[in-house]
Order: structure tokens, then C-alpha cells, then sequence
């Protein structure tokens, strides 16, 4: 048992696969990129910049847009190469993605565009020639997304769009944006809403950044000003944004496969971190209440792997809905909180500071920087993509049937 | 596991289920806990376990029993946790499996047919898994404080652990024979019965197949003390929603409110990761990996957290009628809470599952 891997490779084809991407990626991933802590002691538009012309690098070797089709530029592969693919991507610490809306406008191009939208916009989506934002939630409509306010009129052959978006990652670095807007204000609302493809460059935008708690840039707000977008770059029909939305359940399912190996690697800067610093004069690793904690934690992600594992035998077998989903995601979220918490209790007094403390043992920087921005970053995932309330919710109300309030 | 084993699974805890709701249910549960001076042993659901095979699930074919895996075992062990069913079988299941797993083949001709056919009560000491102080005197005499034991009073068949250096063995007594003394103590779960047993002397017989099979013991019991609990802890939800749906405050459904509905979607999450978890470590028990006692730690912490928020949570939101005696939710709360120390609490799990990350993280 490979305790590090959720997808089961003992079959020869995924193997394969796994052990050429593992080669390519040792074989290219930068040794100066490798320390922990690299991506959080640098700024940001240096980051970005790197990690754009990496992904450059890398859809130009044939490893990106592994389960997407060959004739609209991805390799062609399998749901479980691409589970594999993710899982070598983290444990490799890989960059992070400089186009993180892959996973969610790849798919719903794939699923709902025309064949000119397809062949327009996913090969410069995978190689991130161009990269993209999500334009959804709107400063009145956040978890309860389908009551947005961001209009679209159509007016000859385009739509006219005025209102604002919120919470719009990189928007500003942006080149395009898939939009949710309202094209009909009678019936129910989530009835009347329309995903449109937006060049950022259009008159009328005006995209900003708002830091995060972490000190970091990413979110952006984007206000639209008649702004006007050809009707043809509608997504999936006019009305039937929510569908779209909606259709991306099992895509996001196999994405998330990735994230266990990304967590499994934050575990092990934890393992490692508890190894380094000291407590009362000893090492944190000796505290028994220190060694609960961590247990929990490790209890914790072992589940999850199990849970992935099923996960993927289940898209292997070719499953459709996943009742799951909303446990799968609230799960995830707590348990990477709950990890955050144990890295400050086994930091203690210098969980904040940019150096280690000399008094607190013999500490890596760069690992102390990683894990204290894992800590912070945490705090957004039981907000992002439905808070850890609405899945309770959902879970609530679809699994064990509660009545709605 | 196959498809198809699965769906005979399904099946089996299914049937299982249904016999014992009409043949004890939770009232006949009640009436077992309150004859507390009781033998704790409904003769009708000892007999089901004998006649439809549950006694024998690990037991091989040749000895009597079926010949099953331990998911097998802990579907069957779910569905008897799920009636929070009174009576020494799972302390008889755990006898067999020490001897299955510790004893010699000849050992276990001799008594595992017996015990698949429910012709004898067995069961074990040590499951809190505190080092006990037993010791094999010259002839194999064993004397020491075996502590409280399941139904000992009525077993005839004793398994104890008996300390040999630094290892520990696993041994047979003669529960009823010379040198052994069994004083019956009350339990607040009155779903069971226990007594403090002592040996002085007491013949014993050592399980000569596989002298560490202890280490390997303890995990398969963990595996099947967890299997009750994951038992209780769904039926306990499955109660909870059923109640909190039609129970009406302020005009509605206290279920439509969000305190309610969140902490029953947290013991939801909870028993669907203890039931992979544990699913998962039979199966890993089952072909000896190399991390199956790691395997067996996680599903034992969980079934743990989850069987006590599960009956908690039971208690809590039938409001004031949870906390009455006649209420079976009692009964599933302290039931949970008692096992919730045997075989490893959590707090013993999580230490064996850090110090395996931290020997394994270089």
C-alpha cells in the first residue's frame, strides 16, 4: 500500500503513465523550486509569471489537458490518468496552476460549447496563453448565487451587460472571463440566468484587486459598464446557465482528486515541522497532547484517502451523480483546518513569525512560512465554492431528507 | 470484494436486521436492562446467531463456521449493534477469532465447532487493553487479576493474555473449571452482563499456532467492537432524523432548523468515513498489509468519535423524552460509551497512528 496515493495504479497502463510523468516532472521541476516555503517568499507577480511559462513548458511535452480531447488540443487520456496526473502534480510540489479555472470552464466548454467555442478556447486554456476568471458571485449574491443582479439585454446580435462581480480571482491579469448574468427577470430565478464568454479586454471593465487575508493578491472585484459581448459567445444557451453549472459535479469530482495528494504533502511538512520545533525544551513530536493532536489530524486524512480511493473506483466504474459530493467537500475543508490548527499549537508563540525562533529549535524557514500561509489559506475553504454551512445544508436536506426551513 | 459478495452482504445484514426487529426489538432490549440479576441472554437471538451462522462467520468451514471475511463479519456485527442486541456473542465471536487466529489446528477442531454451533458461551479478557498481570505458573497453573469480562459468569471458554517477557501470549481457561473465581459486578449498560474474574492455579492451555497472535487479536478486535458501534451510531441517526422530521415547534418540523439539521449532518459525515474506515481495515486485516494495524487504528478512532456523537446526538434532540428511562436512547449511548474503551479508545489509536507517521516522515 502506497499510503501517499489514492488511485490504485497496480494495473501496468496507469503505472505507466505515472512513472513517465513522475520522470518528466523530476526531470524538469527546477531543484531551486523545491524547498518548502519557494512560492510564499516571493511576490506575487513573480509568481505568476514563472508559473504561466511553466505551464507553457509543460502543455508543450504533452502533460496538460491530460483528459481532454486530442483534436482540441489535450492528450486524450483517462479520467484515472488524470487522477494520477494530479496526484504527481502535488506530490512532485509542482507549481500551483496559473489558470486555476481549468477544471471548471474546461469542462463546460467541452460539455455545452459549440464546436467553434471548443476549438476557439481550450488550447489556449490548457497551455494558459490565455487565462481565465470566474465571474459568479456579486456583492448580494454569495451562497445564495441564483438571486444575482448582473444584467445581460440582448440588443441586435450582442448583450448589453452592466452590473458587478465579486470574489473574481486574477481577474485583472486575466484574458478572459465566463460570466453568470441574468437574461430574464420573470419565473424562477435561477431559470433565468446565462454564462457568457467575456474578452476582458472589452470596453466597459474595470477589474481590480482586493487582497486576501493572507497578504496575497487573487481576489478581484469587476464592475460592468455596458459592456458589450457578441451573442454567439453565450455558453450553452441563453437561460440555461444554472444547467451548465450544474453539469460540472462529476467533473469537479475528479479534480479533487488531486487535492488529497496536495493535503497528504501538507501533512508531511507537519510531520516534518513537529520533528523540528521544540516545546518546553523538547522536541514538539515527544508532547503526548501534542501527539494526539497530530493523530487526530493523520486519522483524519487517512479517511479521506479511503474515501478518495472509493472515489475513484467509482469514476473508473463509471459513475454518474455523486451523492457524496457536499460530504467530500465539507470534509476536505475541515480537515485542512483542523491541520492548520495543529501546525500553530506545535509553533506555539512563533507560529507567526516570518523566522524562526532560535529559542524554539532548530526550525526551517522556508517550511515555517509554507505552513503558516496553509494555516491562513484555510480559513477560506469552508467559505469558497458553498460554505461548510450550505453543504450542511445539502447534505441535511437531500441525504437525510430534513425539511427545508 | 466483489460485486456480487457485496450484494449478498447487503442481503444478509438486511435479514439479520429484520429478524431480530421482530424477534427482540428496542422494547424487549429495555426489559433485558432492567433484569439487571438477568443472564443478559435472550435465548431466541442466541439461537439465530447459532442456526443462521453469525457465531461461526470467521469460523472455517471445516470447524463448522462459514468461512467468511472479517467485512463479513463486521456487516454481521453492524447489523446485531444496530438492535443494540443483549447477549455474550460478540464476546463468543471474539473467543473463536483469538482462537482462530492463535491456536493450533488441533485446538481449533476441538473447539471451534462447538462454539459456531452455540453449544458453548466463550469469551476474552484483557480487552481494555491495559497490561494485565497474569502469569503461567509451573504446569501451566495461571493466577492473576483477569478483570472485568465480558459474561463471564456464563462462559465456558475463557481467552486471557498471559505476559512471557516482553511478549504476550494467548491462553485457554476452563471457565468453570478449579481455580477460577467469577464475581458478577453491574454495569450502567444494561445491554450486556460482566464479572471480575481472578485466577488462582487455573489449568490453562497455551495457543500454540502463532505465539504473537495477540498483536494480530488485538486489531481484529478492534475491527468488530467498531462494527457494533458503527451499528448503534446509524441506527441511531436513522431514529434521530425519523423523530426530529415529525416532532413540531414554532409551527414546524424542528429538523428544518439549521441547529438541528447541521450536527445531524455532521454524525451523517462522521459514520459514512467510520464505515469506510472500518470496511477498509477489515480488508487490510484481512490480507495482512503491511499498515493494517494502522488501517485498524483510524477505523477504531473513528467508530469511537462517531458511535458517541451519533447517541449523543440522539439524546439531545428527542429533548427532554431522550433522557427517560423507557426512551431507547439510553440504552444506544451507553452501549457506545462502554465499548468505546475496548479494544483502544481513541486516544490509544491516534498515539499508535502518530507514532506512524512520525517513524514514517523522514
Amino acid at each position: 500500500m502506497n499510503i501517499a496515493t489514492t488511485v490504485d495504479t497496480s494495473a501496468a497502463e496507469g503505472q505507466a503513465f505515472r512513472l513517465e510523468f513522475r520522470a518528466w516532472l523530476e526531470a524538469n521541476i527546477p531543484h531551486e523550486w523545491r524547498p518548502a516555503g519557494f512560492w510564499h517568499m516571493m511576490d506575487d507577480q513573480g509568481a505568476i509569471a514563472l508559473r504561466r511559462e511553466w505551464e507553457r513548458k509543460k502543455y508543450d511535452a504533452g502533460w496538460a489537458g491530460i483528459d481532454f480531447p486530442v483534436e482540441y488540443g489535450g492528450r486524450g487520456g483517462t479520467p484515472l490518468q488524470r487522477a494520477i496526473y494530479e496526484e504527481e502534480m502535488a506530490l512532485a510540489n509542482a507549481p500551483e496552476t496559473a489558470n486555476p479555472q481549468i477544471p471548471i470552464i474546461g469542462p463546460s466548454l467541452l460539455l455545452f460549447g459549440e464546436e467553434w467555442q471548443k476549438k476557439r478556447f481550450i488550447k489556449p486554456l490548457l497551455r494558459s496563453d490565455e487565462l481565465w476568471c470566474q465571474g459568479f458571485s456579486e456583492p448580494n449574491a454569495g451562497s445564495d448565487l441564483a438571486s444575482l443582479r448582473t444584467k445581460a439585454e440582448l440588443q441586435g446580435d450582442h448583450f448589453v451587460i452592466n452590473g458587478q462581480k465579486i470574489w473574481t480571482s486574477f481577474a485583472p491579469i486575466c484574458d478572459w472571463m465566463f460570466l453568470l448574468a441574468r437574461t430574464t427577470s420573470t419565473g424562477k430565478k435561477h431559470q433565468g440566468l446565462t454564462l457568457f464568454l467575456i474578452d476582458m479586454k472589452t470596453p466597459g471593465i474595470d477589474a481590480r484587486f482586493i487582497k486576501h487575508m493572507t497578504g496575497r493578491l487573487d481576489f478581484a472585484e469587476v464592475f460592468l459598464d455596458d459592456v458589450k459581448v457578441p451573442a454567439e459567445n453565450v455558453l450553452g444557451g441563453v437561460d440555461q446557465g444554472w444547467k451548465v453549472i450544474n453539469g460540472l459535479l462529476r467533473e469537479e469530482r475528479v479534480a479533487r482528486i488531486g487535492q488529497y495528494a496536495f493535503y497528504r504533502r501538507h501533512l508531511e511538512l507537519l510531520v516534518r515541522f513537529a520533528k523540528q520545533a521544540k516545546r518546553n525544551g523538547r522536541p514538539a513530536a515527544e508532547d503526548p497532547v501534542l501527539r494526539q493532536k497530530l493523530g487526530q489530524v493523520c486519522v483524519d486524512m487517512e479517511l479521506l484517502r479511503i474515501h478518495s480511493l472509493e472515489t475513484m473506483a467509482a469514476i473508473a466504474n463509471g459513475a454518474g451523480q455523486d451523492q457524496d459530493a457536499p460530504l467530500t467537500k465539507y470534509s476536505y475543508g475541515e480537515t485542512h483546518q483542523d491541520m492548520g490548527e495543529v501546525f500553530t499549537d506545535l509553533a506555539g508563540a512563533m507560529w507567526h513569525l516570518h523566522e524562526g525562533d532560535p529559542t524554539q529549535g532548530d526550525v526551517d524557514q522556508g517550511l515555517l512560512r509554507e505552513l503558516q500561509f496553509i494555516f491562513m489559506r484555510t480559513r477560506a475553504e469552508t467559505i469558497s465554492g458553498g460554505t461548510a454551512q450550505i453543504q450542511r445544508n445539502i447534505i441535511g436536506e437531500r441525504v437525510l431528507g430534513l425539511p427545508r426551513a | 470484494m466483489t460485486a456480487a459478495n457485496a450484494e449478498e452482504r447487503v442481503l444478509a445484514e438486511d435479514t439479520a436486521r429484520r429478524w431480530l426487529e421482530q424477534h427482540c426489538d428496542l422494547k424487549a432490549v429495555l426489559a433485558v436492562a432492567e433484569d439487571a440479576n438477568g443472564a443478559g441472554h435472550p435465548a431466541q437471538v442466541w439461537r439465530a446467531a447459532a442456526d443462521m451462522g453469525w457465531l461461526g462467520t470467521l469460523i472455517p468451514e471445516k470447524y463448522g463456521g462459514l468461512g467468511l471475511s472479517l467485512a463479513d463479519a463486521v456487516t454481521v456485527l453492524r447489523a446485531l449493534g444496530s438492535g443494540v442486541m443483549p447477549g455474550p456473542y460478540l464476546a463468543t465471536m471474539l473467543a473463536a477469532e483469538a482462537i482462530r487466529l492463535g491456536g493450533t489446528a488441533a485446538q481449533q477442531a476441538r473447539l471451534l465447532p462447538d462454539i459456531a454451533a452455540g453449544r458453548v458461551v466463550a469469551t476474552v479478557a484483557g480487552a481494555r487493553l491495559d497490561e494485565l498481570d497474569i502469569t503461567a505458573g509451573s504446569g501451566g497453573k495461571l493466577s492473576g487479576a483477569c478483570g472485568a469480562v465480558a459474561y463471564a459468569s456464563l462462559a465456558q471458554i475463557l481467552v486471557v493474555p498471559v505476559r512471557n517477557g516482553a511478549a504476550t501470549n494467548l491462553w485457554l481457561v476452563d471457565a468453570k473449571g478449579p481455580g477460577v473465581t467469577v464475581a458478577p459486578c453491574q454495569s450502567v449498560d444494561g445491554t450486556w452482563r460482566v464479572g471480575f474474574v481472578t485466577l488462582h492455579g487455573a489449568p490453562g492451555e497455551r495457543l500454540e499456532g502463532d505465539p504473537d497472535a495477540w498483536w494480530r487479536f488485538i486489531r481484529h478486535g478492534a475491527v468488530l467492537t467498531a462494527a457494533d458501534q458503527l451499528g448503534l451510531a446509524g441506527r441511531a441517526l436513522d431514529i434521530t432524523v425519523d423523530y426530529v422530521k415529525l416532532r413540531e415547534q414554532f409551527g414546524r418540523p424542528v429538523g428544518a432548523n439549521q441547529g438541528v439539521k447541521h450536527p445531524l449532518a455532521e454524525v451523517y459525515v462522521a459514520i459514512t468515513m467510520a464505515r469506510k474506515g472500518l470496511f477498509h481495515a477489515a480488508d487490510a486485516l484481512e490480507r495482512r498489509e503491511r499498515d493494517a494495524f494502522m488501517s485498524a487504528s483510524v477505523a477504531k478512532a473513528k467508530c469511537n468519535d462517531a458511535a458517541r456523537d451519533a447517541t449523543a446526538a440522539m439524546i439531545q434532540f428527542h429533548g427532554a423524552i431522550g433522557f427517560t428511562w423507557p426512551h431507547p436512547a439510553h440504552l444506544f449511548f451507553k452501549r457506545a460509551k462502554r465499548q468505546e474503551y475496548e479494544f483502544g479508545d481513541s486516544t490509544w489509536h491516534r498515539e499508535r497512528v502518530a507514532d506512524h507517521w512520525l517513524k514514517e516522515t523522514a
